[in-house]
């Protein structure tokens, strides 16, 4: 990185802090603390809202996933709007008259503590050990493409959100978050142009969607109805709406955020904002990627683009293996360039392109055999599962984007980071402190009180996942395991909150057990069966619904819930 | 006893008094979601809540739609 580079990310950390501080100020109390005492607009909570759920590696490695895959995951955010609707229809009213803090509040004014304190956990559980990959997985991309020490990359991007979330609470939380996300918005935008420049001058718009035609990169409807693949548009329409009813309603970060609004009509409009904007911001970042595999016809690129893991390799008794597949890279991609640069000519002049594009596609197939042989050969070598799609991205940025641009980029993957690991600290902390600290160890206290554990929560949340950063390195498959367990918790949680809005009749011990059954339900279907992750959300939100509703029915009259 | 059970907290200054828990055996209490008439109105450039909905189901549906066509329309693998 060049001086204007480190000028550009001075100014953003130096911006972040200041004007966090700034914020601040307008704090009051615990209240203040987690919801801004109720007092913020819909603009700012709905670019915050995206913030949260964008993380860094939604930004690099959503790019790296369509470098290979193509836009085929958009499909999974096609639900997002529909869900936006159902939110502010049957949760969003219930959350904000009930004046609550958190979200598992509500369920023990519905139901009893037992469920409260469950969900709460469960949350807990997930959400501390995300916190740590969120803060890890864009630090260890980074220290390998940009060369720096990947201690303290975490170290930095640790300390400078947890002092400012210390500082401010939600309220700094918030609009740090509005700057990162249109600093989000306006990279994106940039990393297209970028793009777009760096292709040779004769490739047009139209020869960059006929080339990722090619191999199908522009397929974002798949009508497919096989539940063990992850991406089609039904497991999309149905898993991906369980799953945004899921995070946008259940999730103690998203549900802080429209807690927040001076109003009921503010925090709707929070989540409508989010159900316009989304899709299309997915469908630019994941465009991203396909123009970089369009980009990579005329430039060619590295076998495996994690070069921490092609080190390991080199310095390996399988060195030489390597070396060959390297070598076969480069002659079949020097093929396929050749053969792409033919094919534009004839679109030019009108000639045959049939036999061209049969010759580009096999080009193409056997350099994805390559690289995944040459994966293979890593993940012998390493004894660990080899993934480079969070390096496709960045690997770029660093080799051929212009300084000061660059420097903005970088920035933009620290704000995807840091933007959701502020609203995950200030998330955490309030369910410690609401949910547990309040309700079963101090409930008397004074507000200032909460206010100063409120703050010590914080740290030591922010502490946690600094030290699980540091050490996740040494974690292996475990990091993947602990990105599953969430998904396993998250439709059962949604279930009891269905069962809650939903099911007047519906008992406490009814929803209780309904949430352990949803949870066995989920596990048995990960454990014994292939079918996609996106439909777990599904499995524990009908079961818990089913059997709470049933079980309510069946249970001792005086315990049948009248709605009041 | 259990800090469930314990007597009723007094809310501080400032701090969102907790309303009372349904103690074991109580029916919980069900409490109200939507009201109707509430915050109806205008809502920007749209005549009602229902209005800016509708529009968000069809705007998903012509966004899903557009997909498919591009989807067809850039397939040049065969």
């Amino acid at each position: 990185m060049t001086v204007s580079d480190w000028l550009v990310f001075a100014l953003y950390f130096g911006g972040v802090l200041v004007f966090a501080y700034y914020q601040s100020r307008k704090n009051v109390g615990v209240e203040g603390f987690f919801l801004a005492n109720r007092r913020l607009h819909w603009g700012a909570i709905g670019l915050s809202v995206m913030a949260t759920q964008a993380s860094a590696i939604t930004y690099i490695g959503t790019t790296g996933q369509a470098f290979d895959d193509g836009m085929e995951f958009v499909q999974v955010y096609l639900a997002q709007p529909i869900a936006m609707v159902l939110l502010c229809v049957i949760f969003v009213p219930f959350f904000y008259r009930a004046r609550v803090f958190t979200a598992y509040e509500y369920l023990e004014r519905r139901f009893d503590a037992k469920t409260r304190s469950l969900t709460s956990f469960l949350f807990l559980l997930s959400r501390g050990l995300a916190a740590g990959i969120v803060l890890y997985a864009p630090a260890i991309v980074l220290s390998v493409i940009m060369g720096w020490d990947e201690t303290i990359t975490i170290l930095i991007m640790a300390a400078v959100t947890i002092a400012y979330t210390i500082m401010g609470g939600i309220t700094a939380v918030i609009w740090t978050d509005v700057i990162q996300m249109l600093m989000m918005f306006a990279g994106i935008g940039i990393a297209l142009v970028v793009l777009f420049t760096t292709l040779p001058a004769s490739v047009g718009v139209t020869d960059v969607a006929y080339i990722g035609g090619i191999r199908q990169m522009w397929t974002s409807i798949d009508l497919s109805w096989d539940p063990t693949n992850t991406y089609t548009v039904w497991s999309g329409l149905i898993g991906g709406l369980f799953l945004a009813l899921a995070y946008f309603g259940t999730d103690q970060s998203q549900v802080q955020r429209y807690l927040t609004a001076s109003s009921l009509k503010q925090s709707r409009l929070s989540l409508i904002f989010n159900a316009f904007v989304k899709v299309p911001m997915q469908v630019f970042i994941l465009s991203i990627g396909v123009l970089l595999y369009v980009f990579y016809h005329f430039e060619r690129p590295p076998l495996v683009f994690n070069a921490a893991e092609v080190a390991v390799v080199q310095e390996s008794p399988r060195a030489g293996e390597f070396q060959q597949l390297e070598a076969a890279h480069a002659t079949t991609h020097d093929l396929r360039r050749q053969a792409t640069l033919e094919l534009l000519d004839a679109r030019e002049s009108g000639g045959d392109l049939t036999a061209l594009r049969g010759q580009i596609a096999a080009y193409d197939e056997e350099l994805g055999r390559l690289r995944d042989e040459s994966k293979e050969l890593i993940s012998d070598v390493r004894g660990a599962s080899s993934n480079d799609v969070n390096y496709v991205f960045p690997s770029y940025l660093i080799t051929y984007v212009p300084a000061g641009i660059l420097g903005l980029l970088i920035a933009v993957i620290f704000a995807a980071a840091m933007s959701s690991l502020d609203s995950e600290l200030t998330a955490l902390s309030s369910a410690t402190v609401i949910d547990f600290y309040r309700r079963y160890f101090k409930p008397d206290a004074a507000d200032a009180h909460y206010l100063w554990v409120s703050r010590l929560v914080t740290l030591a949340w922010g502490l946690f996942a600094m030290a699980f950063a540091l050490y996740a390195g040494q974690l292996g498959s475990l990091i993947e395991a602990v990105n599953e367990v969430g998904s396993l918790f998250y439709g059962s949680m949604l279930g009891v909150f269905l069962l809650a809005f939903l099911v007047p009749g519906a008992t406490a011990t009814a929803a209780f057990v309904g949430l352990l059954s949803g949870l066995a339900s989920v596990f048995l279907v990960w454990g014994l069966t292939d079918v996609s992750w996106l439909w777990y959300n599904v499995v524990g939100a009908v079961s818990v619904v089913l059997i709470g509703a049933i079980l309510s029915r069946l249970g001792p009259p005086g315990e049948a819930a009248p709605s009041t | 006893m259990t800090p469930a059970e314990g007597p009723p907290r007094r809310p501080t200054p400032g701090e969102m008094p907790e309303p009372a828990r349904p103690s074991p055996g109580q029916s919980a209490p069900h409490i109200e979601g939507e009201h109707p008439g509430e915050e109806d109105g205008q809502i920007g450039i749209f005549g009602s809540w229902r209005a800016l909905y509708v529009t968000v189901v069809l705007y998903t549906a012509a966004l899903t739609v557009l997909l498919y066509v591009f989807t067809r329309l850039l397939d040049f693998s065969s």
